[in-house]
């Protein structure tokens, strides 16, 4: 049997699947249909003489012992940790809301809006980190049936995670936009607003993968998210994987129910004893594999996965820094939660569910120049506002609506931070429909598939099997943010995908 | 074993005490979970009082003559989840249970089109193929997979759930060593039979815990009408769209029930559902259960660390060796108890978590008296589609936006409407020729944004179903003699349900198993001993089944047959 491993994808997971199998002593080849390596964690000039993050740019969540164990520091990764978690600016009704790593720091901050939340906050954090620690270990390794019994046994944490996020920080909490700024760590990317039940889960998740000590930190990459994926695959590099870009896997090749080896675009074979994908399911199977391998019980399982909570990017390069209200500068360094209540996300959940645009775009924004100058030239400064909770399948489709949603989204900003508007000097967009089409991400959803309760844990594919059955394939691992845990930039599926590959 | 029973709980002689303040077991609350309680204690011997706050029982299955002639069940309408076990124990059939089958479901459609679903599997067939005939393909095989995840919650309804996840945790070393609980024969019996399913159903089954039923049936079908038709029992009683996460468990709440052995039987109880409990109370009644209506109850009475009884708003005692309560957690957690009397230093912590319970309710009740059969434009002539549920659930879309209308604090202005016609049934509920026309409608929240419930409010949502009905049947508004608006506040007021909400609490994942209605009592055992709940917002509770107050009593029947053995074990003794 071939001893090499094929890795679809120079995404995160990817390179990290990559590098610790050859540091493993293992032949691997890594392929990325892109110029760049990254995938929807890379940095490109998409605005002349910028460097801009396509897609996740915070490495709060990022495996740390992976960062070490491939040393990636050596590699050229250099880490910054915002001063600030998460801001919500002031607003017509209340003053601005920083939540800053430091307990003590945030309790002081709150106490100027409101002294209830003060005096509520360390023992939300508490709780928060004592669940997220049940949950963690489940995380970080291959789910077993057995670990239901953890959940069965903690009640609590099974309320916290099924619950509206929004009834269970009223429990605590009264002012909107603090309830709001929380709303805005967990929620990006799911397409769900907090009064639907199950939205305390990627909170928790947040929690659990961010650190124990500290409320879902934001780490960023010196030089962009990208420079992630350059120390990976310099990592991976030295210990000998051949990782090659601009070259498309067109499918996944099987013999008699094994795999061996993939195609390119341009028909050149590489065999391959073992393939692990980290594209979706949805092109793994069915474009990589081809539905004609797969059972209809199967084909029928990909069909129905929900790949809602497609997102847009729009890149600002200002001539200075915005002037979001009440918010100092060290707090414009983590993310900046644009919504002065919950019920501004739910909105924009509910224009999805019309396949509309909303009337007010939910906009998480982020100034990663007010830690990194170098991504900008020199007087200038990179707003990177990300519109959640759009409808891929828009009413009218994209090539109008993209329009559109510019205008509404430099409306809601002008709202936030007056006078934006004139120090916009350039812009770059990203629509739904370019996620799809240049990262492969299925119906622009970021996370390969939501990141609800009804597709996580147990119900999300693992590595090696999907409700229980093998994959289709012998040799076919999944390694993305499709399998367990899911999304985000955790490394935690292409570590996963390693780590049983070299135990079977 | 009436007296051994007697003797053990320790409140008397045994012998009946009508009047004289002790009795062996006291339920709060004569709702049809009260009076089966009842039923099963007086049937196992026991001497039982049940009291009641307001001045008739039934709780929110009460029926009354709202208008002279006309008799409607207030709240709820139909009857099909209740426990066959229940039926069969009690011999309610012989106290007057009478189900009439509601035998087929008519959703009319915009342009007087319709979906029209009969019990006959070949001419529902013909009906969904007008809409898609892959759907109606479908749709036996779905039918196949409800009966299936119906079955298997339908077993786990026989176990007390901190058993069964004892049993299913054994697998887990730690989980069984944390929760310290003997699991009975019957109870490890079915944690097999749930771990042995395969993977497959398994997975169907925590999914219908986690996902929208708009997502589940879109697994099936193809046709937004009969998706939307299929999920109105999505969201029957909860403040959930049938896109909303959770929204599958209702559904497959709604597919536990069967009428004489036929499954998913919705039936319709003859005079109404007021009877079903009529029917328990004869029931309870011929076991010696006295049921005492008018007779508040202000607080749990304690002493040495049990339950012992309870003080009436008058002040009066009752005394007795178990209480059993059918309310709602905030009254019968947050109120009866005083945190004081509960050992160990956990009644603060039920207090707390009580009032976190999310009980807000989400749908009004709008009933008619019409002069004649309403005429609808898909079907204007009587038939057999006027004595089945008439639902106005046009699709997905309509019904989401009727809820988006309650989500954010107002009344949908385009309700989705479930109706009966409970005449056409049971012709003793109107006078001849004319008819009670009982629409259940959501949403109306128990909160409005705009300001308290008050009559202008009724009316106007009043008129709002009055309109959608017109849509579909012109002219009815001109066969309205009589019209009563119930919202959520009303349930609360009659019923005694904080929030109004039908099921004592929302039906979804953080208000389910070991969290319905409390981690320390989701056994229909408090941790004050003696003390027990029965109601909708315990274990499976929810509709009119019966089954949480079965179990609940039984639980409480075991523990004075363990407590007598431990007491005539220690009678022997010198």
């Amino acid at each position: 049997m071939n001893g090499r491993v094929a890795i679809v994808g120079g995404g995160h997971n990817g390179l990290v699947a990559a590098a610790l199998l050859a540091r493993s002593g293992r032949e691997v080849v890594l392929l990325e249909a892109r110029p760049e390596l990254g995938g929807l964690a890379s940095t490109r000039e998409l605005i002349p003489g910028h460097r801009v993050d396509a897609g996740s740019h915070d490495l709060g969540m990022f495996r740390r012992s992976v960062m070490e164990e491939l040393e990636l520091g050596e590699h050229g990764l250099e880490l910054i940790e915002a001063p600030a978690v998460a801001a919500v600016p002031a607003t017509a009704g209340s003053g601005a809301v920083v939540l800053w790593p430091e307990v003590g720091r945030t309790v002081e901050r709150l106490g100027q809006v409101s002294r209830r939340d003060a005096a509520a906050w360390p023992g939300f954090v508490f709780e928060l980190a004592e669940r997220a620690a049940v949950l963690e270990p489940l995380l970080s390794r291959p789910l077993e049936l057995g670990d239901m019994g953890r959940l069965l046994i903690a009640p609590e944490l099974m309320r916290a995670l099924s619950s509206p996020l929004d009834e269970s920080l009223r429990e605590r909490f009264e002012t909107p936009s603090l309830l709001a700024g929380l709303c805005g760590v967990a929620l990006p990317a799911t397409g769900l607003g907090p009064r639907a039940n199950g939205t305390g889960w990627p909170l928790l998740f947040h929690c659990a993968l961010g650190g124990s000590d500290r409320l879902a930190p934001v780490v960023r990459a010196q030089g962009g998210a990208g420079a992630l994926a350059s120390a990976l695959a310099a990592s991976a590099a030295a210990s000998g994987a051949e990782i090659r870009t601009g070259v498309a896997v067109s499918r996944i090749l099987v013999d008699s129910g094994r795999v061996a080896g993939v195609q390119l675009a341009d028909g050149e074979r590489i065999e391959a004893g073992a393939v692990i994908s980290t594209a979706t399911p949805s092109v793994t199977f069915l474009e990589l594999l081809g539905a004609s391998l797969l059972e209809p019980g199967f084909v029928r399982r990909l069909l129905n996965v929900k790949y809602r909570g497609a997102a847009a990017r729009l890149a600002l390069s200002l001539d200075g820094l915005p002037a979001f209200r009440g918010l100092e500068r060290p707090a414009l360094t983590g993310r900046i939660v644009l919504a002065e209540q919950p019920d501004d996300i739910e909105r924009a959940a509910d224009a999805a569910k019309y396949r509309r645009l909303p009337d007010r775009p939910w906009i998480e924004a982020a100034l990663p120049t007010a830690l990194d100058p170098s991504l900008a030239p020199a007087g200038r400064h990179l707003l990177l506002a990300t519109v959640h909770h759009l409808p891929f399948d828009l009413e009218g489709g994209w090539d109008a609506g993209g329009p559109e949603l510019l205008a509404r989204v430099a409306d809601e900003l002008e709202r936030w931070a007056p006078g934006i508007g004139g120090l916009v000097r350039e812009h770059a967009l990203l629509l739904p429909t370019d996620f799809e089409a240049d990262y492969g991400a299925t119906a622009g959803g970021l996370h390969h598939g939501e990141m609800n309760p009804s597709q996580s844990l147990w119900l999300r594919p693992t590595t090696s099997a999907w409700a229980g059955e093998p994959l289709p394939a012998s040799g076919l691992w999944l390694g993305g943010a499709g399998c367990h845990p899911g999304g985000g930039l955790t490394g935690l599926p292409g570590m996963i995908a390693a780590v049983s590959l070299l135990r079977r | 074993m009436t007296v051994e029973l007697t003797e053990v709980a320790g409140t008397g002689s045994g012998t009946p005490s009508r009047g004289s303040g002790r009795f062996d077991a006291i339920v709060v609350g004569a709702g049809h979970n009260g009076l089966v309680a009842a039923a099963y204690l007086a049937r196992a011997g026991l001497d039982v009082v049940v009291l009641e706050s307001s001045p008739e029982i039934g709780g929110a299955t009460r029926s009354e003559e709202a208008f002279p002639g006309f008799r409607f069940s207030v709240f709820s309408y139909l009857v099909s989840l209740l426990r066959p076990e229940v039926i069969h124990e009690l011999d309610l059939v012989r106290h007057g249970l009478f189900l009439v089958p509601t035998a087929s479901t008519l959703n009319p459609l915009p342009g007087g089109d319709c979906l029209f679903r009969e019990a006959d599997p070949q001419r529902t067939y013909r009906h969904v193929a007008r809409h898609s005939r892959r759907d109606a393909e479908a749709l036996f095989e779905y039918k196949l997979e409800m009966r299936r995840m119906g079955h298997l919650m339908y077993r786990l309804q026989r176990a007390a759930p901190d058993e069964l996840a004892a049993a299913i945790g054994d697998r887990v070393a730690e989980s069984a060593e944390r929760l310290d609980v003997e699991v009975s024969a019957e109870v490890a019996d079915i944690a097999r039979y749930f771990l042995d399913l395969p993977a497959a159903q398994l997975r169907s089954f925590v999914q219908m815990l986690t996902m929208s039923s708009a997502d589940f049936l879109g697994q099936w079908f193809e046709s937004d009408v009969l998706k939307a038709a299929l999920s109105s029992s999505s969201i029957i009683g909860s403040m959930l769209s049938p896109r909303t996460p959770g929204s599958a468990y209702v559904l497959l709440h709604h597919y536990m029930g069967e009428i004489d052995g036929i499954y998913r039987e919705w039936g319709f109880q003859k005079g109404g559902t007021g009877a079903v409990a009529a029917t328990i109370a004869r029931a309870a009644q011929s076991h010696g259960a006295e049921i005492r209506t008018q007779s508040p109850v202000a607080r749990v009475l304690a002493r040495d660390g049990r339950a012992a009884g309870v003080v009436l708003a008058n002040g009066d005692e009752v005394r007795a060796g178990v209480v059993m309560s059918s309310a709602a957690p905030q009254i019968s957690l947050g109120r009866l108890l005083d945190p004081e009397d509960v050992p160990g230093g956990a009644g603060a912590g039920l207090v707390e978590r009580a009032a976190r319970w999310q009980s807000g309710g989400c749908a009004g009740k709008v009933n008619l008296a019409i002069s004649g059969l309403p005429r609808f434009e898909c079907m204007p002539e009587p038939g057999p589609h006027l004595s089945g549920g008439i639902t106005i659930a046009p699709g997905l879309d309509y019904v989401d936006r009727a809820y988006d209308d309650a989500k954010y604090g107002g009344f949908s202005e385009r309700p989705f409407i479930d109706m009966i016609i409970p005449s056409v049934l049971d012709p003793d509920m109107a006078p001849p020729g004319k008819h009670v026309l009982s629409c259940f409608v959501q949403y109306a929240p128990y909160e409005l944004a705009a300001g308290p419930w008050d009559d202008a409010r009724r009316e106007a949502f009043g008129d709002a179903v009055v309109r959608v009905l017109a849509e579909y049947a012109p002219g009815i508004e001109d066969q309205i003699l009589h019209r009563q608006v119930l919202v959520p506040p009303d349930i609360e007021a009659i019923a005694g349900i904080p929030g109004g909400n039908i099921f004592h609490g929302e039906l979804r994942l953080s208000q389910l198993f070991l969290l319905r209605p409390d981690p320390a009592a989701a056994a229909f055992r408090t941790p004050l001993p003696g003390y027990y709940l029965c109601g909708s917002s315990t274990q499976f509770g929810g509709g009119i089944s019966g089954g949480p107050a079965r179990l609940a009593a039984l639980r409480a029947l075991d523990d004075l047959r363990t407590a007598a053995t431990a007491a005539g074990g220690a009678a022997e003794m010198p």
